[in-house]
C-alpha cells in the first residue's frame, strides 16, 4: 500500500500536470487571442483556462492534506494518460481537437477526485484517443 | 568559482562553530543545515493565496467590506510547515550539539499538532508522527547531554525520520509554489478580461501596470521556492551522506564531500526578504 507522502507527493505530480496543460492553453490564447475572438472560441478556452487551473487547486489542496488515497492503484494507468495530456499540449495547432483533449483531460481529474475507478479508466482511453487525433497532426505517436 | 561559492557558503557557519569538537566537518554540515531550516519563511504562503484567490474570485466588489474571505485553514497550515521546519532545525541543533561544538542557539521545540482533524485542515498520523519523534530526540539529545560517541547511533536512529520529514517539507513547498503558478495565471486571465471590455487607453494602461506588479511578485516567490527546494535537496543529500559514512566520519573524502554541501546549502538559502503577510 503505497504511504501518506507517496499519495501526497503523486497528488502533487498531478497539480503539476495540470498546472502545466492551463499554461499551455495560455499559451496558446496569448499566440491566438484575435482569431479565437472572431471565431467565438475565446470564451471557451478561457474557461478551460480556469478548469485546469481549478483542478490543479484541487489537487494541491488534497496533496496539503495527505487526504489523496489510490497513487498505487491509479498511477499505472494515470501515467500514459498524463504523458499524453503533456505532449499533446505542447504544440497545440488545431483548435477542435485540442478541445477534445481537454476536454477529456478535465473528464480525468474528475474521476480521479470522485476516486471513480471505472470513470477514470473511461476517462483515460478518451485522453489518449484524443490526444492521438492530435498527434496525427503534429507527428507525435 | 565552486570554490569561491563554497567559501562563501561556509562563512556564516562556520563563525558559530567556536568550540573544540573531533568532528568539525559534521557539526559544519549541522549547522548550516539548522541555521538554513530556523529562517525559513515562506515566499508565498498559504494565507496569500488563499486571500488573492478570494480576492479574483469575488472581484469586482462593490466595496472591501462585502469582501469576505477566511483564510484561517490556510494560515494554520503555514503554521505547521514553519513548525516543522523549527523541529528540523531544532534536530540539526541537537546533532551540532552532540558533536562537541559549543552550544549554538537551540529554539525550544514547539510541541507539534497532534494527528487528526482541524476544521477542514488533516494531519495524518504519519506526518504527526515523524515530526513528533524527531521535536522529542531533539529536546532529549540537548537536554540529557549525551557524549560525543553517541553520534552515530543517533545519526543512524533517527535518519530515515528525518529524510521523510524533508520529502513532506519539499513537497508542501512545491504545492506552495504552484499555488503561486496558478494564481499568476489567473490573475493574468482575470487581467486579460477586464482589459478586453475595458473602455479606452488609460484604464488598459493601468490594468497592465498592475498586472506587471503583481506578476513581479508572484515571479519572485515563485524563485524563492526553488532556492528553498534546492536548501532541502542539498540538506537530504548531506544526511545521506552523513549516514552512509557514520562508520568513518573522518574519511577524507567524505570530509570535503560535506563541507562542499554545507557550503552549497548555506548559498541555496534565500536571502530575500519574504513579501508575505500570512505568516
Amino acid at each position: 500500500m503505497a504511504s501518506d507522502i507517496s499519495n501526497a507527493q503523486f497528488a502533487t505530480q498531478l497539480a503539476k500536470i495540470y498546472s502545466d496543460a492551463a499554461d499551455q492553453v495560455d499559451a496558446f490564447i496569448d499566440a491566438n487571442h484575435d482569431s479565437l475572438q472572431q471565431s467565438e472560441d475565446l470564451s471557451t478556452f478561457e474557461g478551460f483556462e480556469q478548469q485546469l487551473t481549478h483542478y490543479s487547486e484541487q489537487f494541491t489542496d488534497l496533496s496539503n492534506n495527505m487526504l489523496f488515497t489510490g497513487a498505487e492503484d491509479c498511477f499505472g494507468q494515470l501515467s500514459d494518460a498524463t504523458a499524453s495530456i503533456q505532449q499533446a499540449l505542447v504544440h497545440i495547432k488545431d483548435v477542435n481537437k485540442t478541445i477534445n483533449i481537454v476536454a477529456a483531460s478535465l473528464t480525468l481529474a474528475e474521476n480521479i477526485l470522485e476516486f471513480d475507478v471505472k470513470g477514470i479508466a473511461t476517462s483515460i482511453v478518451g485522453v489518449i484517443n484524443a490526444a492521438k487525433a492530435q498527434g496525427d497532426d503534429t507527428g507525435n505517436h | 568559482m565552486k570554490a569561491l561559492k563554497t567559501f562563501a557558503g561556509l562563512f556564516a557557519c562556520v563563525i558559530f562553530l567556536s568550540g573544540c569538537t573531533s568532528f568539525k566537518q559534521v557539526a559544519t554540515f549541522t549547522s548550516c543545515s539548522q541555521q538554513s531550516l530556523r529562517g525559513v519563511t515562506l515566499p508565498y504562503s498559504g494565507y496569500k493565496f488563499c486571500e488573492d484567490s478570494c480576492f479574483i474570485r469575488q472581484a469586482p466588489v462593490r466595496n472591501l467590506y462585502a469582501l469576505k474571505c477566511d483564510c484561517r485553514r490556510d494560515s494554520l497550515r503555514d503554521t505547521i510547515i514553519l513548525n516543522e521546519c523549527a523541529t528540523l532545525s531544532s534536530y540539526y541543533a541537537a546533532l551540532t550539539n552532540l558533536t562537541g561544538a559549543s552550544p549554538i542557539d537551540f529554539a525550544p521545540v514547539a510541541k507539534s499538532l497532534s494527528a487528526g482533524k482541524y476544521g477542514s485542515i488533516t494531519i495524518t498520523n504519519n506526518e504527526a508522527g515523524i515530526f513528533n519523534k524527531l521535536a522529542i530526540a531533539a529536546t532529549t539529545l540537548v537536554t540529557l547531554e549525551y557524549k560525543s560517541r553517541k553520534l552515530r547511533e543517533f545519526i543512524t536512529e533517527y535518519d530515515p525520520r528525518v529524510q521523510e520529514a524533508i520529502g513532506i517539507l519539499k513537497n508542501q513547498l512545491v504545492n506552495l509554489q504552484l499555488d503561486a503558478t496558478n494564481i499568476s495565471r489567473e490573475y493574468k486571465y482575470t487581467i486579460r478580461s477586464a482589459i478586453d471590455s475595458a473602455s479606452d487607453k488609460g484604464e488598459r494602461l493601468l490594468l497592465v501596470a498592475m498586472y506587471q506588479q503583481k506578476k513581479a511578485q508572484l515571479d519572485e516567490a515563485w524563485s524563492g521556492y526553488e532556492s528553498l527546494k534546492d536548501m532541502l535537496d542539498k540538506i537530504l543529500e548531506g544526511e545521506k551522506m552523513l549516514v552512509q559514512n557514520t562508520a568513518d566520519l573522518k574519511n577524507k573524502t567524505f570530509i570535503k564531500s560535506i563541507m562542499d554541501i554545507a557550503g552549497d546549502i548555506n548559498y541555496s538559502t534565500p536571502k530575500t526578504k519574504s513579501t508575505s503577510d500570512g505568516q
